[in-house]
C-alpha cells in the first residue's frame, strides 16, 4: 500500500509543478505584435524617438496582410520601446525584425547603445539589416507611399538581398557592422537610404554607402564609389561595368556583366615601409552594346579587358586616395589584412594605424577576363 | 518496480485481496472411467452432457453377430455424417462380424472402418476431449475402451485475401479460422521435415489448441524453450484470440509497443520462419503469432521482397518516415508555434497568426480536440456497418475539415496538422496504438517545455525502446547498423543476392542463408 502512495504522490506533485508554478511561457501567435522593420530617429521630448512597422497579418486574395506604424519616445531604446505597449496595447515581438534603419542625426552621434540592445536582448536577432537614412527621418523612409498595401520593411530587406546582382550598396546586417566597429584596422560602412519619387509618390531607395569611424557616421559614398569599395572589400558578386571604349561623347556605349571576382589585399613591408599589394581577379561578359562594332575578335577582347582593369584601378585609386585624405577611415580592412598576416608588424603600428593608413601606398593589379559575349557572337549590324 | 506498482494499484482499485472459486472445475472427469457395460457407459456420457441437443448417440448392431451392441457418439454439426454413415456404420452393418479372430475392437479398427484415422483409447479425458473436437466415439458392448474416429468437419471461411493487409504484388492467401487450414498454408510454402508443429492446449474451459512452428536448426532453442515457457504459465478461462497470448507473452507488458508479432499472412509467417523465428498459430484465429519481433519489423511489408529493391527501400524509408512524423507533427508545430515563434520562416508565421485571429481555443487544445475527433472518426469507421459508415465519414470530413474552420473554431495549419497526422499514422496500421500514445505524449510533453519538452519527450521514447527486449534479442536491433549484413534488411532492403545471412541473434544458430559467393548473379 505504501508504494501506491508513493507513487500518487509523486505523480500529482510533478503535475501540479508543471501547473502551479506559473513559469509558463506558452504564448500564441495572434496575441503578439510582430515588428517588422524599426526606424530610430533623434526624439522631440526624449533621447529617441523610435518608430515600428507592425504587421497585421490575414490571409486570402482580398486582404493582404498590411502593417501600422507606431512610433513611441524615450530617454534609452529599451525605454521607448516599452513605451510602445502604452500605444500598440500588446508586447512586441522582435525575433523577425527584418530591418533597422537610422536617421543621420542619431549615427552621427554614435550607435554604441543601438547595436548593444540589438545583441543584448533576447528575442532580437543580430541579422537584422541596417540602413541609413541619408536625407530623410528614418520615419520616413518607413512611410512608403508608393506601395501603401505592401510592407516596406520586408521590400527594404529584398532590395538589400538582391545587390548582389547590382553592387550599389552594400548589405550590411547588424553583426557585421558590430564587428567592423570592434575590430582593429577596419571601419565601419553600412548602406545608405533615400527616399526618391516613383509614379508622384515617394518611396526608398537604397544606392550608395554610409562611412563610419568607430561608432559615428562620417560621411557617404556615392553609387560609383562604393563599386570600388566592394570590389576593394571583396564583396562583388555581380552588377554591371559600363565602358566607353569607342570615346563618343562619353556616352558608355559597352556594358559588362561581373560574374565572378576576388580580390586579394597583400601586406609587404619594403625596408622600413609598409605596402599593399591589391589584386583583382575578375571574370566578366559582354552583356550590351549599343554601337555596331564587332568586340568579339581577339585584339578586341584583349583591348577590352586591358580598358576595363585601368578603368577598375583608376576608380579604386580615386576613392583609396579620398578615404586617406578626406576621412582617415580604412573601410577598406588594410589594418585587418596587416593584423592577420604581420602580426608582428601590427603591434607596432597597430597603435598608430590611422596615421599609417593616410601614407599607406596601395599597389592595385587589375586581372580582367572576358568569358563569353552572352548569347550572341555578333553585333546588330543595320542593313541598307 | 513499476510492474510491481502497476499490479498493486490493480489490487487496490479493484478493491479484492481474496479471489477464491473453484477455477479447475474438471476434477470430475479424472475420476471416472469406461466400464465394460455399454447402457452405463452410454448414461455416463449422457449425464456429462446434458442438456446438449447436439450430442447424439446412435445404437446399432451387426447383421451377423446379434450379441454385441455398438454405439457411436458424436456432436451434430462438428462431424461429417456422410462419412459416418458410409464408412463407419455401413461396414460395422453389413459386415461379417461373426467369426472374428482378435479383439472386437482391434478387429474394427484394422478390419472393418474405413477411416484414416482412428486410435483406440479408455482414457476417458481423452475421449471426451476428442469428442469435442469433432471426432467421433465408437463404443463396443462388453469393452472398456472406445474408438476415437476422426470424423472433424465443421463449416469454415474460405481462405482469402485479408483484409487487413493487402498487397499489389505477392499471394493473395490469408490465414482462417481453423488452425488445421493455417498450418496446412505454411506447410505447403516449407517443404521441409524439419519445420516443426509442437501442439498443446490453453484454456481451462475453452481447450484452445495453439501450435508453435519453427525450423529446427535454424530456429534458436533459447528463444524457443523461453517461449514455451511464458506459454506454459498461461492460465486463463479461454483463448478466442492470439491477441490474448500475445498480452500474456509480451516482453514489455505496459509498454506500447509489441514485441510480439502477429499478421495475417502465411507468406509472412513462412519468410519469419526461414529468418529463425518461431511463430505461434491459435485455434480460432486468423492472426498468427511470431517472435521475436523487433522494432523494424513495424516497417516491413511482404511485398518490400517480392517488388524490385529499390522501390521496396524507398517504400519502406516512407513508411519509417511516416511513422517518424505523425508522432511528432502534433508536438513540434505545437512547441514552434507556442514557444519558438523565431524559428518559423516569416511568411509562415504571418499565415499562422491570421489563420489563428478571432480563434477562441489555444493551439494545443484544438490540436488535441481535432486529434480525438479523428480518431473518433476512425474508430467509427471500423466499428460501424459499411453503408453507415460512409455516411458518416463524410459528416466527420464536413465538422473536421470546412466546417470548423470556417466557424473559426479552430485555425486552418491545425486542421492540416489533424490530417498530416491522421494521413500518415494510417500507412503503419501495426504501429497505430502506439502512435497515438506517444504523440499524445509528446504534444504535452511540448505544451509544457516547447522544443525542451519535446527533445526530452523523444529521448524518453528512444530510451524506452532501445532498453526493449524481444525474447532476448534487442528490439533496436540492425536500426542503428552501418554493416552490410545488418543493415540489409532495416531501413532498405538490399537486393536478394546480397541478403546471404539471416538476421544475427534471431537466426544465429544457422546464419548461412544463402552460399556466400563473391558475385551470386553469375
Amino acid at each position: 500500500m505504501k508504494s501506491i502512495k508513493v507513487f500518487f504522490l509523486s505523480f500529482f506533485l510533478s503535475i501540479l509543478s508543471f501547473l502551479l508554478v506559473g513559469c509558463w511561457n506558452y504564448r500564441e501567435l495572434e496575441d503578439m505584435n510582430i515588428v517588422a522593420g524599426t526606424a530610430i530617429d533623434k526624439g522631440i521630448n526624449k533621447e529617441y524617438m523610435i518608430s515600428m512597422e507592425i504587421l497585421e497579418p490575414s490571409i486570402g486574395e482580398d486582404t493582404p496582410t498590411t502593417s501600422r506604424l507606431i512610433t513611441s519616445e524615450g530617454d534609452s531604446i529599451f525605454d521607448a520601446v516599452r513605451n510602445a505597449i502604452a500605444i500598440s496595447g500588446q508586447k512586441l515581438y522582435w525575433s523577425h525584425n527584418k530591418v533597422l534603419i537610422l536617421s543621420k542625426e542619431i549615427a552621427q552621434k554614435g550607435i554604441i547603445e543601438i547595436l548593444d540592445w540589438f545583441h543584448r536582448d533576447s528575442e532580437t536577432r543580430s541579422d537584422v539589416y541596417i540602413l541609413i537614412s541619408k536625407e530623410n527621418t528614418a520615419k520616413e523612409i518607413l512611410e512608403n507611399e508608393e506601395k501603401k498595401d505592401q510592407i516596406t520593411s520586408f521590400n527594404l530587406q529584398d532590395i538589400l538581398a538582391n545587390q548582389k546582382n547590382l553592387s550599389k550598396a552594400p548589405d550590411i546586417q547588424i553583426w557585421k557592422l558590430t564587428d567592423d566597429i570592434i575590430n582593429e584596422g577596419i571601419t565601419a560602412i553600412a548602406p545608405a537610404v533615400k527616399l526618391t519619387r516613383l509614379n508622384n509618390k515617394t518611396c526608398p531607395e537604397i544606392l550608395a554607402t554610409a562611412v563610419f569611424k568607430n561608432d559615428k557616421l562620417i560621411g557617404f559614398l556615392d553609387e560609383s564609389e562604393t563599386r570600388s569599395l566592394l570590389f576593394l572589400r571583396n564583396k562583388i558578386k555581380g552588377g554591371l561595368l559600363d565602358l566607353n571604349p569607342e570615346n563618343q561623347n562619353g556616352i558608355p556605349t559597352i556594358t559588362l556583366e561581373i560574374f565572378e571576382s576576388k580580390t586579394k589585399i597583400q601586406p609587404v613591408t619594403k625596408g622600413n615601409e609598409l605596402e599593399m599589394n591589391v589584386n583583382i581577379n575578375t571574370i566578366v561578359s559582354i552583356a550590351a552594346t549599343k554601337s555596331t562594332k564587332n568586340f568579339v575578335t581577339n585584339e578586341e577582347v584583349i583591348k577590352l579587358e586591358k580598358d576595363v582593369s585601368n578603368l577598375i584601378k583608376a576608380n579604386c585609386k580615386k576613392l583609396i586616395e579620398k578615404m586617406q585624405s578626406e576621412y582617415g577611415a580604412d573601410i577598406f580592412g588594410f589594418g585587418a589584412a596587416t593584423h592577420r598576416r604581420e602580426p608582428a608588424l601590427w603591434k607596432k603600428i597597430g597603435e598608430n594605424w590611422e596615421n599609417v593608413f593616410e601614407n599607406l601606398k596601395v599597389h592595385i593589379t587589375v586581372k580582367v577576363k572576358i568569358k563569353n559575349s552572352a548569347m550572341t557572337a555578333k553585333p546588330i549590324e543595320v542593313g541598307d | 518496480m513499476y510492474h510491481e506498482i502497476c499490479k498493486k494499484m490493480i489490487i487496490f482499485l479493484l478493491n479484492v485481496n481474496n479471489i477464491n472459486g473453484d477455477f479447475m472445475n474438471n476434477d470430475f472427469l479424472s475420476n471416472v472411467s469406461l466400464t465394460t457395460s455399454l447402457s452405463e457407459n452410454i448414461n455416463l456420457f449422457k449425464q456429462i452432457f446434458s442438456n446438449d441437443f447436439a450430442f447424439i448417440t446412435r445404437e446399432f448392431q451387426n447383421k451377423h453377430l446379434n450379441s454385441v451392441k455398438f454405439c457411436i457418439l458424436y456432436f451434430k454439426g462438428m462431424v461429417d455424417t456422410e462419412l459416418l454413415n458410409e464408412h463407419v456404420i455401413e461396414p460395422i452393418l453389413l459386415g461379417n462380424l461373426e467369426n472374428f479372430s482378435l479383439n472386437l475392437i482391434d478387429e474394427l479398427q484394422y478390419k472393418i472402418i474405413v477411416s484414416s484415422d482412428i486410435t483406440p483409447s479408455n482414457d476417458f479425458q481423452t475421449i471426451i476431449d476428442s469428442m469435442i473436437y469433432g471426432d467421433t466415439i465408437l463404443l463396443v458392448d462388453g469393452y472398456d475402451e472406445a474408438l476415437i474416429i476422426n470424423s472433424k468437419s465443421w463449416p469454415s471461411r474460405s481462405i482469402d485475401e485479408p483484409e487487413s493487409a493487402q498487397v499489389v504484388r505477392g499471394p493473395r492467401e490469408g490465414f482462417v479460422e481453423s488452425i488445421l487450414t493455417n498450418i496446412s498454408l505454411v506447410r505447403r510454402r516449407i517443404k521441409n521435415p524439419n519445420l516443426k508443429f509442437k501442439c498443446k492446449e490453453l484454456g481451462v474451459q475453452t481447450h484452445t489448441k495453439i501450435c508453435i512452428a519453427y525450423i529446427e536448426g535454424v530456429a534458436d532453442e533459447n528463444i524457443l524453450s523461453e517461449l514455451e515457457k511464458r506459454l506454459d504459465q498461461i492460465e486463463i478461462d479461454g483463448i478466442l484470440d492470439s491477441g490474448y497470448i500475445q498480452e500474456f507473452i509480451k516482453d514489455a507488458p505496459y509498454s506500447p509497443f509489441e514485441t510480439v508479432g502477429a499478421n495475417e499472412r502465411p507468406d509472412i509467417v513462412a519468410g519469419k520462419l526461414l529468418e529463425g523465428r518461431i511463430a505461434v498459430f491459435v485455434d480460432g484465429s486468423p492472426f498468427v503469432l511470431t517472435v521475436p519481433y523487433i522494432m523494424i519489423e513495424y516497417f516491413q511489408a511482404n511485398e518490400d521482397y517480392y517488388n524490385n529493391f529499390l522501390f521496396a527501400s524507398f517504400n519502406r524509408i516512407i513508411r519509417a518516415a511516416s511513422g517518424l512524423l505523425s508522432i511528432s507533427i502534433p508536438g513540434l508545430y505545437l512547441a514552434i508555434a507556442a514557444y519558438h515563434q523565431e524559428m518559423l520562416p516569416t511568411s509562415l508565421l504571418i499565415s499562422i497568426s491570421a489563420a489563428r485571429q478571432n480563434v477562441p481555443f489555444p493551439t494545443v487544445v484544438s490540436i488535441f480536440a481535432m486529434l480525438t475527433i479523428f480518431d473518433i472518426v476512425r474508430e467509427v469507421g471500423t466499428r460501424i456497418p459499411t453503408p453507415i459508415g460512409q455516411a458518416i465519414n463524410i459528416v466527420g470530413a464536413l465538422v473536421l475539415g470546412e466546417a470548423a474552420a470556417d466557424a473559426n473554431l479552430v485555425s486552418a495549419p491545425v486542421i492540416i496538422i489533424t490530417a498530416f497526422t491522421g494521413m500518415t499514422k494510417l500507412l503503419n496500421p501495426n504501429l497505430l496504438g502506439a502512435i497515438i500514445i506517444l504523440r499524445t505524449l509528446l504534444l504535452f510533453a511540448s505544451a509544457f517545455l516547447g522544443i525542451y519538452g519535446f527533445i526530452l519527450g523523444y529521448l524518453a521514447i528512444v530510451l524506452h525502446m532501445m532498453s526493449l527486449r524481444s525474447f532476448g534479442v534487442p528490439y533496436m536491433l540492425n536500426t542503428t547498423s552501418i554493416k552490410e549484413q545488418t543493415a540489409k534488411d532495416a531501413w532498405i532492403r538490399a537486393p536478394w543476392w546480397i541478403m546471404s545471412l539471416r538476421p544475427k541473434l534471431i537466426g544465429k544458430k544457422n546464419l548461412l542463408r544463402q552460399p556466400l559467393k563473391k558475385d551470386k548473379r553469375k
